[in-house]
């Protein structure tokens, strides 16, 4: 996790530079976004999945031309289990409390909705509002009609939400965990759109002096601190 | 929704502060069901962080709460054996709350650029200069807060007549900043570039609300204390980012000096004479080790520290300097507890960076809501802003098999986590327990404390001048996503001794400038901009409560985190008294789909596959750290001295 979107080289090849993204997801349950993920990462769709449970982390890359986009994608898992309670009328509501530690130093997201389901599509777009007030300024954000090949089912029309993505200046598209439409191409679309100069993160970034450090990294030297030996 | 709510778990935890929080992973863990509730509408309770404007909207709340009158803490239920427990929303663990405001509040014109003189950057001989000079001109400047009053009054109305979600739209004219959304924020990186070396104002503070995370309960972890082996066994580590402390400081007489923490630094401090340099790595040397040389210490092992180390014949500094900077200890503490700090310090050295503490991004409220997340992702129930108004009691077995929800509905439980401070008032002592409790002072300020050209976490460990307390201070920058570019964030901490801004008076005068140009070395010193005082409170609980009701305190006075994590163990232990404490979870690769082979089915749009799998790039990221790391740790090593 240490210099997020930060340019790392390889070691010892000359080849291309690697920049490392945090990508968070959001959407009303049931609109495929832990699908959407699997069909990115491992390619593979299952019908019935159940809401994930312990899966915190998965990372897949993307290469362009002369750099190697690495997304660390944070899964949903636990988003469903979250609720706030509110006086009145709608006691429960379910979401809005994810931590801002969940947004942190994240470069992108996607937001999912289910093109089958209105209500979804109106969700997407209080999510896109809490992204722009809670995330980090220059995040970058798409939008996915999730479950495109439910079009005989369709209640979102694309067009609308195409003006809707543009007046917010969200990247859009149809996608399909299930037949896997468009699925690469909007990781790839967001690779693409996503700065990679030095200061291009927006995440932790640093200035020389305190380095980000990484503490899952094993202990260097068995013994570690200098001290002890 | 409320029907989505299920009606029972086996362990119900209320509050979201750090220890709660990692109990609650631990048990969803193992499979066990949880409800984790909170009453505001935030994680961490004490342990929150807060950008600008929620800070001033909590000082604003913790104000106004005033704590209701005393009531019995139990209603027996007719007809049945059980009572009722009646949990309280206003035990006040926030006192003594002052805020005072420095900069001007209306927006103000623009200064010519007065930056270019090499103000900002000077070196350590001036610094010290600067403080000696300090102490001459100290007599005078104990009238400043005197003369601070009417200012400070005045100030202290301006958060009630903002309303701090509007600050987001009353922009001061020359920002120029559109009102909402990404665009605002472009307009404040304008103000940062616009405002880089001048003047901020009360308003720039408002309108940069976002960039600030302001920590209620600053700690610092130790590279190998307990909490880092925890967070990265349990792999919440994934979920926070650190930085490493690059500096501590400290007085030597009345000059703020840097603390040699590596073998090189030592060599090159010129704050000790060669034979002083020896002697401390000596007794460094014994302290990695001390317990298998009980000989040497056995004698004093129940008497002061500071005792012993003079039976070392070690100098005043020295001695100083192991027990403020080293132990990090109060002067009181025994042999044996200052003997096991200065060794956690000294093993903790070299793991991550030159000094032995971590800081994490965005605060240490990162760390409730890292467990908290690891907690959900395992099947935990969160209910943020929900009060709970009673726990049941079944007073035959004399346990708790429940609570009431302010709807009514009864969610039944085995066992309750509960911050103390829900509990009723009756229940808890009437004064502060000063060993739970602590004074605190915030300050944004517009220069470091130790200025240089880096992005700095420095932490300060200063005496009071009667040396009977410590008092602890963290400064922390843009770098670690505490505040703006060009601000500071300064945290005091100390043991509640009376009140904050008394306790903490002494330090705060001689770290900071208050008003512009006051003594000839006014400019020198860092100009406080902003700043609140308050003290953390908590209470003992005075009355025994069933064996299945576990109190948590509010807070923790302690720097680090080694009682919060065993106080987590230990409750996590009385509930599942065989489990393991929070084992490894298993890879996500793993457990979201059998272990079939990943098909790659991306396109080609680069020289290599378009789509690879992570472990080869993992490996990579692996490397690069430890390059960095190899190339800058440079630690102590007594023995070879």
């Amino acid at each position: 996790m240490a210099s997020r979107g930060q340019p790392q080289r390889p070691n010892g090849s000359g080849q291309s530079k690697i920049c490392q993204f945090k990508l968070v997801l959001l959407g009303e349950s049931a609109v495929g976004k832990s699908s959407l993920v699997l069909r990115f990462v491992k390619g593979q769709f299952q019908e019935y999945q159940e809401s994930t449970i312990g899966a915190a982390f998965l990372t897949q890359t993307v290469c362009l031309d002369d750099v190697t986009v690495k997304f660390e994608i944070w899964d949903t898992a636990g988003q469903e289990n979250i609720f706030l309670i509110l006086p009145s009328f709608c006691r429960y509501l379910r979401y809005h409390s994810l931590a801002p530690m969940y947004y942190r130093g994240a470069q992108t997201a996607i937001v999912v909705y289910d093109i089958s389901n209105a209500e979804s599509f109106q969700r997407a777009k209080a999510w896109v509002k809490e992204l722009q007030r809670q995330a980090s300024p220059n995040i970058v954000i798409a939008l996915a009609g999730n479950k495109a090949d439910l079009a005989n089912k369709r209640m979102v029309d694309a067009d609308e939400a195409q003006v809707y993505a543009e007046e917010n200046g969200l990247l859009f598209m149809e996608t399909s965990a299930k037949t896997a439409m468009n699925v690469n191409e909007i990781f790839l679309a967001i690779a693409k759109k996503l700065p990679k100069s030095e200061q291009g993160g927006g995440g932790a970034a640093t200035q020389g002096g305190a380095r980000v450090v990484d503490i899952n990294k094993p202990a260097n030297n068995s013994g570690g601190g200098g001290c002890c030996k | 929704m409320a029907d989505d709510l299920p009606t029972e778990f086996d362990v119900i935890v209320i509050g979201t502060g750090l220890s709660e929080a990692i109990t609650a992973a631990a048990l969803t863990r193992i499979g066990k069901k949880v409800l984790h509730v909170d009453k505001n509408d935030y994680y961490g309770g004490q342990w929150a962080a807060f950008t600008f404007d929620k800070l001033l909207a909590w000082i604003e709340k913790a104000r106004n709460l005033k704590s209701g009158e005393k009531l019995p803490p139990y209603i027996q239920d007719t007809d049945t054996n059980q009572k009722r427990l009646l949990l309280s929303n206003d035990v006040l663990t926030t006192l003594n709350l002052e805020v005072e405001c420095y900069c001007d509040k209306a927006p103000e014109i623009m200064k010519d650029d007065r930056s270019t003189d090499g103000d900002e950057i000077y070196n350590i001989e001036e610094i010290e200069m600067a403080q000696s000079q300090r102490d001459a001109d100290n007599d005078e400047s104990s009238e400043s807060p005197q003369s601070q009053d009417p200012s400070s009054e005045d100030v202290e109305k301006t958060p009630n007549q903002h309303d701090a979600d509007k600050s987001e739209n009353s922009k001061s004219p020359q920002l120029q900043a559109p009102s909402s959304g990404v665009a605002d924020q472009v307009g404040s990186n304008q103000a940062i570039r616009d405002r880089t070396a001048k003047e901020f104002t009360y308003q720039d503070l408002k309108d940069l609300w976002r960039r600030f995370s302001i920590d209620l309960l600053p700690k610092l972890l130790l590279c190998r204390g307990p909490l880092v082996e925890l967070l990265i066994k349990s792999k919440v580590a994934r979920y926070v980012e650190f930085k490493c402390v690059t500096k501590i400081l400290t007085y030597r007489g009345n000059r703020l000096v840097q603390v040699p923490c590596s073998r090189s630094e030592v060599f090159s401090t010129n704050l000790m004479s060669m034979l002083e340099k020896r002697m401390l790595m000596k007794f460094l040397s014994f302290c990695i080790e001390y317990e298998k040389h009980e000989d040497k210490f056995k004698e004093y092992e129940q008497r002061p520290f500071s005792d012993y180390l003079k039976s070392w014949r070690l100098s005043e500094d020295l001695q100083h300097f192991i027990i403020h900077c080293i132990a990090m200890v109060e002067k009181n503490v025994t042999t044996i507890e200052g003997l096991a700090a200065a060794q956690c310090f000294l093993q903790s050295l070299g793991r991550f960076g030159e000094t032995p503490f971590l800081w994490p991004l965005y605060g240490v409220a990162e760390l409730p809501q890292a467990f908290c997340r690891l907690c959900a992702v395992f099947g935990g129930i969160y209910c943020l802003r929900m009060t709970v108004p009673s726990l049941i009691i079944d007073e035959t077995s004399n346990r708790c098999t429940g609570i009431i929800t302010d709807e009514g509905q009864k969610i039944s439980c085995s066992n309750v986590i509960i911050d103390s401070s829900y509990l009723p008032s009756a229940l808890l002592s009437d004064e502060p327990d000063k060993e739970k409790s602590i004074s605190r002072a915030i300050f944004i300020t517009n220069k470091s404390i130790y200025p240089t050209e880096t992005d700095e976490v420095i932490l300060f460990s200063l005496p009071s001048s009667d040396l009977s307390y410590l008092i602890r201070g963290l400064e922390i920058s843009a770098g670690s996503m505490a505040c703006p570019e060009g601000l500071y964030i300064v945290h005091l901490t100390c043991l509640m001794k009376s009140n904050a801004k008394d306790d903490l008076q002494e330090v705060t005068d001689s770290l900071f400038n208050f008003e512009e140009n006051s003594g000839k070395d006014g400019n020198k010193k860092p100009k406080v901009l902003w700043c609140t005082y308050f003290n953390q409170i908590g209470y003992n609980v005075k009355e025994r409560l069933p064996s299945n009701i576990l109190t948590v305190d509010p807070i923790d006075s302690e720097m680090s985190f080694k009682s919060i994590v065993a106080k987590a163990e230990n409750m996590y232990h009385n509930i599942c008294p065989n489990e393991e404490f929070i084992p490894s979870p298993p890879d996500p690769e793993d457990i979201i789909i059998d272990d079939t082979s990943p098909q790659k089915n991306g396109k080609e749009t680069g020289e290599n596959a378009g789509f690879s799998g992570c472990e080869e790039n993992e490996e990579i990221r692996m490397e690069d750290n430890e390059d960095e790391n190899t190339s800058t740790t440079s630690s102590l090593k007594p023995n070879e001295m």
